[in-house]
């Protein structure tokens, strides 16, 4: 590992994951808030519709009938498109900039110039986004603390439960970030690097999705990744996926490592 | 360590290939240690592909590159500590400042080169305060070149460095050059400008089609080349006919304009049995030597003698 890259690194990351880290953060005070100010009649009338119950299984990963209290409530605070959107554009952002955005940019030569195994630069490059990932898998429970103390709800919410989803969330992010530095040193350019990682978690989110209601689409759940992410479960059985875990490290060991030995041997074009 | 290696850069039939385009045949390429050394070619002839094989940044498809004693590839971030490198096309943190940049470069190198820095950006008048991205293309290839050369290395390699620096830096510059290499380290200067190239280099290598065609002393390059020659008779009399190696532009009154290739030997004996008041034979500028092994190969002689013929009548006017 090189001190100077990643301090270079960070600094570079840290406003964006200040941002982000903000956005999730006040997006579950602001969910804390409608669910404080929601009547339980409508929110039961809602889920007994089928397709707001699908959706809602699409999210969190069963039936959130099964689990109507104010922590399963909470874990479509961990679920949902505005936390995914958030943190994967800081994934993408960070996991994409050292090899095919500084190839992208043309300052590839500067720093792969300097005395630096690409080992060390690639290593010291993720240990950013790999630490990063800590702090923003925390921003929905600390949200969710905090809107909880701001706005009363019904009964209270058993935090204890919420560091479930919490610690699998932190394992999502790391695999998804593994991915991204894998798509980082395939490509030269940072734009098809991008787009195949959006293109896999759109994948994802589809047979997620699809799966609810399609048996066949349900064979091939396996090969989504957030099917080893599943909220409500977690917290309705009290109880860690380890499996799930073992797949989500599986998944960042794999591709971080494929990425590393590709751009350890792979030629760096002039800009 | 330095002191015992003999070549900064040793290749040996260095090939690159992409796919079925070959883009550096066979090169082998021997720079000796505290040489100051030109790597001449047009654009696309493979100085970078070399220069960045050298440097680890591409990998060799076939042969060996050595740089500083050690292999390019496996050790490269180890000898990279050795060599400073300015690209050809120059790219910094726009968001950084100069000296944050160089604070950057200076880190990562653990070079301690601070005041080797504030004395190159007070040679070069580069003010390090501004952000990258408001620094005009002059002031960042300056940069460049600190970033280079901060960490006094024991290799410095140029790609075509003196783009868009102004006729004083380039003094500056090359002023700079000079004294490294009179300190013991070796300067790999690649450009497809020739007069700078024959300005500051005495060895040179010259790269076409990813071969190297020729390399050697600039001097013994030279005696190889193209000779202007200019003759003045004295009179109208009928002359010895010329020879062979004489390519003639212009023959009229009393004056012969032409193009000598080889030994000059034979045209001296020529002209001593002419009568002739004036005579002038002009060593080749190494545009005239990049003309004479950079010719298509197209061309037939004769055809290449014709287009001497015209550059010679157009410097004559």
């Amino acid at each position: 590992m090189n001190w100077a890259v990643i301090r270079k690194t960070a600094s570079d990351s840290l406003l964006l994951l200040f941002a982000t880290m903000a956005g999730i953060f006040v997006f579950e005070i602001v969910f804390c808030r409608v669910v404080e100010q929601m009547p339980a009649e409508l929110g039961g009338g809602l889920l007994s519709q089928k397709w707001v119950k699908d959706i809602v299984r699409f999210l969190l990963g069963a039936d959130l009938t099964e689990l109507f209290t104010s922590t399963g409530v909470m874990t479509i605070g961990f679920s949902n498109s505005i936390v995914y959107a958030l943190s994967f554009i800081f994934l993408l952002t960070t996991c994409s900039r050292i090899v095919a955005g500084e190839v992208d940019r043309g300052t590839s030569d500067l720093l792969l110039a300097l005395p630096i195994s690409r080992i060390a630069v690639y290593a010291s490059a993720s240990l950013v986004w790999i630490v990063a990932c800590v702090p923003l898998s925390l921003m929905p429970i600390l949200g969710v603390y905090t809107g909880t103390h701001w706005f009363q709800l019904k009964e209270p919410v058993e935090y204890r439960l919420l560091w479930l989803p919490t610690m699998n969330l932190l394992f999502l992010f790391w695999a998804v970030g593994g991915i991204s530095m894998l798509f980082s040193a395939l490509y030269t350019r940072r734009g098809p690097a991008v787009g195949v990682v959006i293109a896999v978690l759109i994948f994802s989110l589809m047979i997620n999705f699809l799966a609810q209601n399609w048996s066949d689409i349900n064979k091939i759940a396996f090969l989504s990744l957030l099917n080893y992410y599943k909220p409500l479960p977690l917290v309705k059985n009290q109880a860690l996926r380890w499996d799930h875990l073992a797949v989500l490290s599986g998944v960042l060991a794999t591709t971080w490592a494929a990425g590393l030995i590709y751009f350890s041997r792979r030629d760096i074009p002039a800009a | 360590m330095y002191k015992r290696v003999m070549d900064a850069v040793l290749t040996s039939d260095l090939t690159k290939r992409y796919g079925e385009n070959e883009v550096l045949k066979q090169v082998s390429l021997r720079v000796r240690a505290g040489s100051l050394f030109g790597f001449l070619g047009p654009n696309g002839a493979g100085k970078t592909t070399t220069i960045r094989i050298l440097l680890g940044l591409l990998r060799a498809s076939s042969g060996s590159a050595t740089v500083l004693g050690q292999e390019a590839w496996s050790e490269g971030h180890r000898l990279r500590a050795r060599v400073g490198y300015l690209p050809g096309d120059v790219r910094f943190y726009d968001g950084m400042t100069g000296r944050s940049t160089l604070a950057f470069i200076n880190r990562a190198r653990r070079a301690g080169a601070q005041r080797e820095i504030e004395r190159l950006a007070s040679v070069f008048e580069l003010d390090l305060g501004k952000r990258v991205r408001n620094y005009s293309r002059g002031m960042k290839q300056k940069l460049g070149i600190l970033a280079a050369m901060a960490h006094r290395p024991d290799l410095l390699i140029l790609d075509e460095p003196t783009t868009a620096l102004d006729p004083l830096v380039k003094q500056v510059f090359n002023d700079e050059l000079r004294t490294f290499v009179r300190e013991g380290r070796t300067v790999l200067f690649s450009s497809h400008t020739l007069s700078e190239v024959e300005e500051l280099c005495d060895e040179v290598a010259i790269l076409r089609g990813g071969r190297i065609i020729e390399a050697n002393h600039i001097d013994k390059l030279r005696s190889r080349a193209v000779r202007r020659v200019e003759v003045v008779f004295s009179d109208h009399s009928p002359r010895p006919a010329p020879p062979g190696g004489l390519r003639v532009a212009r023959d009229a009154d009393g004056v012969l304009q032409a193009a000598w290739t080889g030994d000059v030997t034979e045209l001296i004996a020529w002209l001593g049995r002419c009568a002739v008041r004036d005579v002038t034979i002009a060593q080749p500028s190494l545009e005239d030597l990049f003309l004479a092994y950079y010719a298509d190969t197209e061309l037939k002689k004769e055809e290449l003698a014709v287009v001497e013929a015209h550059r010679m009548e157009r410097r004559s006017r």
